[in-house]
């Protein structure tokens, strides 16, 4: 499988991914500009990395994609999650959350013990 | 969880099939995500070109996530998969000749392994279909002459009682009947005669009625009889109503009480039409002589052959040691029932086919191997090349063992069909020879063992040998592979050496397939042309048993042989007429002990071994066998005259040397009185037979004074012999309507026929033509490759001088050396194989060491030839051309 960008940690970015459709459909584009605006710039995702991850979640039966025409009056591929998708998103999103709380609890108080 | 694993799967899979239609989509995806950033930055000011570039630098590699997109959604191995086999199919139908000739050798060499391996087993290896038909076995009489003698009733009746090694042991004969329906006229059918417990060792029930009680083997019972299947349902047409019908056996009425399963009739009994009991009469239990029943037991569980055999050796020992008279060296032998009355001849026979075929493929998978390797390393630099474009080891190999397991697979698929064909041919062969000789049709089941082997190692041949050069490539470096052009690859000095090692192997192991072939075919030749000694031509014979009350007097034995012997002298074309108990065309003569006159009494095991032939007056005459000294028996022997014989030139020569033998005296047992010698005459031998007789002595004793109720009359015309039997049936009939007459018809076409050696012949010729056909192959397709790469070397060599004849030399010098190794090595193999074959059968005089170089010189014509082609071709090379292509 294909290494993704320093600036995203590794493994997160097809839960990123279904995290920016949980509002509704997007296309490609689309989604890489939200991860980009709500992470305030601070994670910024190769836009054609994004393909491989989402090809691979449609295939997984989390997302499924529909031709439409964008915003620009152009055509466009509209991502929207499944239900096994949320139910997906659900768990990705809670596992992360208790490693990072711990990742955290460890970079605040493992320093201060004698 | 598996529900959504399963979902993917189907989702990748149909993925894989559509791939025009998701490619197509993939591509509009990219481009429109591309245009949309390309208006961002036109939107931002920058130049139509600069906006496209900042679209692509931001994007990515198009065609890398391309690919990645791809893998994450469809199945790569999958497609992988299917593009190495288009890819492999491609390439195999691009050189139809490889493909084609890679196919039939493989073809050729599991078909004819399979097939005779297959007939093997059927013959030699299977087992009995009886439920736990591995557990049967035959206890056979051993002698100091044989060890697969029967057994004498009495010895059978002590071995019943005491052996523990068995849950059922039973006796059984094999013979022949007339069968009649009341009022019918009677015809002659092949049955068994069998104790009461037979059914119940073989564990076979009756289809039909029951089976025989335990007592309906003693003397006073009703009898009663068992039908097989086929004959039930070829005579009755399967009726139902045949059970309690009675029927004339030996003219005796028996009730038909069963009728046997199909299952029941297999190889190993002949043709079995019915079963009767085997009468125990009280006199069985003191007959310690007549080694008549056949056995065959059951084998109790926990019990191992070896268990078995060592039982009953205790056992013989201690019969030995009770009645020395009869027992003394005498023992048992347990053996495998199934296949235990094939002779060690036929066996070595067997092994020499089996070990044939086997030779034929490996030298089938080398030739394959030769093959895959040649056209590998042809496709080096294309390899070389694909590696330096970033192909993968695995992408590299993969489709060359696709392509490999291609060949490999239809190969053996039409090998099995081959083998198939060849087995079941071969086996109608032997059905109609042993059709005459009263043997029964059997089956050839596929032996899925060896096809298994077979496929096995044309897989390892095609495979191993086909990588290898990829391997060897893939290991290189990448600007030392792209400096190989495709005239200056030489191959290197391993890789020709291997190849080399490839055809000399080849040509070792036909030669040894071919000289064996051809020494066995000469000596069979040899074997059917020798003077036996006797003449074969013009002899009419049949055989005649004499059996029930009518007979049980040695002077109703006596008085029909007189009677039918003045009846058939009488009948036109009859020159002279004979009976006896033996003719030397299969097995000649009983053999048995002998006691010398005059020479001091060995021990009984040290007592010289003679075979004993019953015969008439006029037998000599008959067969035409000289009588050297003395005369041959009269025809009348007055009551009270002294018991005489007659020896062969052998025995009278080994016993009294420089004497006359008339008037010598010798007898077979302590017991009984002396018999003269009044005759000697000429050695014959049994025709065809290619094993040692077991013993070069022979005694002939007049039929009038040992008279034996089994014997054939030989009769010598001049006209065909052929012709005579309906005569022969009818002077028979005309002294006892009831008795059948059987094997009957002209000598020389029944001993031939029953000859094996013909059949022999074609199969080992088969396989010699084949074995041939695939080293020349191998030879011609090696030097060809070898005068193709060094097309540019032999430019270069004219250009400088060489006249073509020096290049003609220079490619036939290789396919020399090779032939000169391997032929050499093949010979001083088949010269061994001979030796083994010569030990097991004496008969056969193989040709000696000038025929095999004669043979090897040959075989050299023939590889000259192959090589011829390739050498010449060399040689026409135009320099120019040669030297400018590049």
């Amino acid at each position: 499988m294909a290494k993704e960008k320093s600036d995203l940690i590794y493994g997160t970015l097809e839960m990123l991914v279904l995290k920016a459709l949980q509002a509704g459909p997007r296309h490609g584009l689309g989604i890489a500009d939200r991860i980009h605006l709500v992470s305030q710039d601070v994670l910024r995702v190769e836009q054609g990395s994004l393909y491989p991850a989402l090809y691979r979640l449609e295939s997984d039966g989390l997302v499924k994609a529909e031709w439409g025409v964008s915003e620009n009056n152009r055509k466009a591929r509209y991502y929207e999650l499944t239900a096994a998708g949320r139910v997906r998103l659900t768990a990705e999103q809670a596992h992360w959350e208790r490693i990072a709380g711990a990742v955290n609890l460890v970079m605040k108080r493992a320093g201060n013990i004698p | 969880m598996i529900f959504a694993r399963l979902g993917s799967f189907v989702r990748r899979f149909t993925r894989v099939f559509r791939r025009r239609s998701s490619e197509n989509s993939l591509s509009a995806e990219l481009a429109a995500h591309l245009d949309a950033l390309t208006d961002r930055h036109l939107a931002a000011g920058l130049s139509p070109a600069d906006a496209r570039n900042a679209a692509l630098c931001e994007f990515g590699g198009v065609e890398q996530i391309k690919e990645r997109c791809r893998d994450a959604r469809g199945l790569p191995w999958l497609e992988y998969a299917l593009r190495d086999f288009q890819f492999a199919l491609r390439a195999l139908v691009r050189s139809p000749g490889f493909t084609a000739i890679a196919i039939s050798t493989v073809a050729i060499g599991i078909g004819l392994s399979t097939a005779q391996f297959s007939l093997m087993n059927t013959i030699l290896l299977r087992t009995f279909p009886y439920p736990d038909g591995d557990k049967l076995v035959r206890v056979f009489g051993v002698s100091r002459t044989s060890d697969r003698l029967g057994l004498p009733p009495a010895n059978f009746l002590d071995l019943k009682s005491s052996a523990r090694s068995f849950t059922a042991i039973s006796a059984f004969s094999m013979g022949e009947a007339s069968f009649a329906e009341p009022g019918q006229p009677t015809d002659l059918v092949s049955g068994l005669s069998a104790s009461a417990d037979f059914l119940d060792a073989l564990q076979v029930r009756p289809t039909l009625g029951r089976a025989f009680r335990s007592d309906e083997d003693q003397p006073g019972r009703p009898n009663v009889i068992l039908l097989t299947d086929h004959f039930w349902r070829q005579r009755y047409g399967a009726d139902p109503g045949v059970l309690g019908r009675t029927v004339r056996l030996d003219r005796q009425p028996y009730t038909i009480i069963g009728v046997l399963p199909a299952s029941f009739e297999s190889i190993g009994w002949g043709t079995v039409e019915y079963i009767r009991p085997l009468t125990i009469w009280p006199n069985f239990a003191t007959d310690r002589k007549n080694a008549w029943f056949r056995c065959i037991a059951r084998l109790a569980p926990g019990r191992s052959l070896g268990a078995a055999q060592s039982e009953l050796t205790v056992i013989g020992r201690q019969l030995a040691a009770a009645y020395p008279q009869d027992n003394d060296g005498n023992g048992f032998r347990v053996a495998k029932a199934y296949g235990a009355d094939v002779d060690s001849a036929a066996q070595s026979v067997h092994l020499l086919l089996t070990g044939l075929a086997t030779l034929v493929l490996v030298v089938a998978c080398v030739n394959l191997s030769g093959l895959q390797f040649a056209r590998a390393l042809v496709r080096e630099r294309e390899f070389a090349i694909r590696v330096a474009l970033g192909a993968s080891r695995s992408r590299l190999l993969c489709p060359l063992i696709v392509e490999s397991l291609l060949v490999a697979f239809a190969g053996s698929g039409l090998g099995l069909l081959v083998g198939h064909v060849a087995a079941t041919m071969i086996a109608r062969h032997f059905q109609s020879i042993e059709a005459s000789a009263n043997h029964q049709v059997f089956l050839v089941p596929i032996d899925w063992h060896v096809a298994g082997f077979g496929i096995a190692a044309a897989i390892i041949a095609a495979v191993a040998f086909g990588l290898a050069p990829a391997w060897l490539a893939a290991r290189r470096s990448t600007s030392a592979a792209l400096k190989l052009t495709a005239q200056t690859i030489t191959t290197s000095r391993t890789q020709h050496r291997i190849r080399g090692l490839l055809v000399l192997g080849q040509l070792a192991l036909a030669t040894v397939v071919m000289s064996t072939a051809a020494g066995v075919t000469v000596a069979s030749h040899r074997l059917l042309a020798r003077d036996p000694g006797w003449n074969l031509d013009g002899l009419y014979t049949c055989w005649l048993g004499l059996s029930g009350d009518r007979y049980s007097s040695e002077h109703a034995v006596l008085d029909f042989q007189r009677d039918l012997l003045e009846r058939v002298r009488s009948l036109p074309g009859v020159e002279v007429a004979a009976l006896g108990s033996a003719l030397p065309n299969v097995y000649f003569g009983d053999p048995i002990s002998a006691e010398i006159e005059g020479r001091p009494v060995a021990p009984r095991d040290k007592q010289p071994i003679v075979s004993s032939i019953l015969v008439s007056a006029d037998y000599f005459a008959t067969l035409q066998i000289p009588v050297l000294r003395g005369a041959g028996f009269p025809r009348e022997f007055p009551s009270g005259s002294p018991l005489v014989v007659i020896v062969n030139e052998t025995m009278a020569q080994t016993f009294w040397p420089n004497e006359n033998p008339i008037g010598k005296r010798l007898r077979f047992s302590a017991t009984e009185p002396w018999r003269q010698v009044i005759g000697v005459v000429r050695d014959v031998r049994v025709f065809g037979s290619p094993v040692a007789p077991p013993s070069a002595f022979y005694v002939y004793r007049p039929l009038a004074q040992s008279p034996s109720s089994y014997f054939t009359c030989i009769l010598r015309t001049s006209a065909a012999p052929g012709l005579l039997a309906p005569d022969v049936r009818r002077a028979v009939s005309a002294i006892d309507p009831d008795l059948p007459v059987r094997r009957a018809g002209s000598l020389r076409q029944i001993a031939t026929e029953s000859n094996s050696f013909p059949l022999l012949n074609k199969c080992l010729g088969l396989m010699a033509v084949i074995s041939t056909g695939l080293a020349m192959l191998g030879v011609y397709a090696m030097l060809s490759q070898l005068a193709a790469q060094r097309t540019r070397e032999f430019g270069v060599r004219i250009a400088l001088g060489a006249r073509p004849a020096d290049i003609y030399n220079l490619v036939l010098r290789q396919g020399t050396i090779l032939l000169a190794i391997g032929g050499t090595l093949g010979v001083g193999c088949s010269l061994a194989v001979s030796r083994l074959l010569h030990s097991v059968m004496a008969e056969l005089e193989f040709p000696g060491l000038m025929f095999s170089l004669g043979f090897l010189a040959g075989l050299g014509l023939v590889t000259w030839l192959a090589a011829c082609v390739p050498a010449r071709r060399a040689a026409r090379v135009d320099p120019v051309s040669a030297l400018r292509a590049e």
